[in-house]
């Protein structure tokens, strides 16, 4: 069952809306299933369609996890100095001697992702460069 | 395995033949790799790929591509070790949305010695 959210569309075309309203009540529908089914069908022909959903997916689990490296990085940076710090689930998991340690926990306690990075850590952007279009 | 021009008709693309595996090799995906100098950082896989191999599980820092355009895209980047003709090396794994082919890049090309080097003299008559 996917989450739910309430949504607000300005400036929707009222009569469009008024036959959206009247074939949900025929077909026994809602509003937002009527949308929603619309929605899928225009989806369904965008070829990455899947790949966007699972990209978005992942995404929003390591802004998670990113964010929880931030919060708490001082703090591991002054107790542990060295090691490879494993956050995933919205926490710290561990700090590691070694980066396969980490990588070994990783495959045991996460699912959707996990950040391993090395300490100390130095908060950058790596800016890779990758020519043309691909 | 090998390292061949493809396609005539293609201009004979530049590929590689490798193993990706992932960082505890539990996972290995066969790989066609174009060779692209344009290409700064080591291998560019399809998100597709990426998934199979679990990579999503050993991600690192922050990362950005910049195209040749200028234009900016996030990455994903997680380790991982690439095996051509047996021989394994640890290389960084980049993904990001809508890649199609696998890329080799000149990380990879400097370590294993595959520089692009022009000849002396241009065959084209002038």
């Amino acid at each position: 069952m996917p989450k739910r959210k309430r949504v607000t569309i300005k400036n929707f075309d009222e009569d469009l809306y008024r036959l959206i309203k009247v074939y949900a009540s025929l077909e026994g529908k809602t509003v937002a299933a009527v949308i929603e089914e619309a929605v899928r069908s225009w989806l369904s022909g965008k070829s990455n369609y899947g790949e966007v959903l699972e990209w978005a997916r992942l995404e929003e689990e390591y802004r998670r996890n990113y964010n929880v490296l931030e919060r708490e990085l001082e703090a591991l940076q002054s107790r542990y100095g060295e090691g490879y710090v494993l956050i995933c689930n919205g926490r710290v998991i561990g700090v590691f001697s070694s980066y396969l340690e980490a990588a070994r926990k990783s495959l045991e306690a996460c699912s959707t992702q996990a950040l391993i990075v090395k300490l100390p850590y130095e908060k950058r952007v790596e800016k890779v460069e990758l020519g043309l279009p691909w | 395995m090998g390292a061949y021009l493809e396609d005539g008709g293609l201009n004979y693309a530049p590929v590689v033949e490798a193993v990706l595996h992932n960082p505890l090799r539990t996972r290995l995906v066969r790989l066609k790799l174009l060779i692209d100098t344009g290409f700064q950082g080591s291998v560019l896989i399809p998100l597709s790929e990426y998934l199979k191999l679990g990579l999503n599980l050993f991600e690192e820092g922050e990362a950005v591509a910049v195209a040749a355009a200028g234009a900016e895209v996030r990455l994903r980047v997680a380790r991982g070790i690439l095996e051509i003709e047996g021989v394994g090396m640890e290389c960084r794994v980049y993904t990001t949305l809508g890649v199609r082919r696998a890329l080799l890049g000149r990380e990879v090309l400097k370590r294993l010695g595959m520089l692009y080097k022009p000849p002396d003299t241009l065959r084209i008559p002038l």
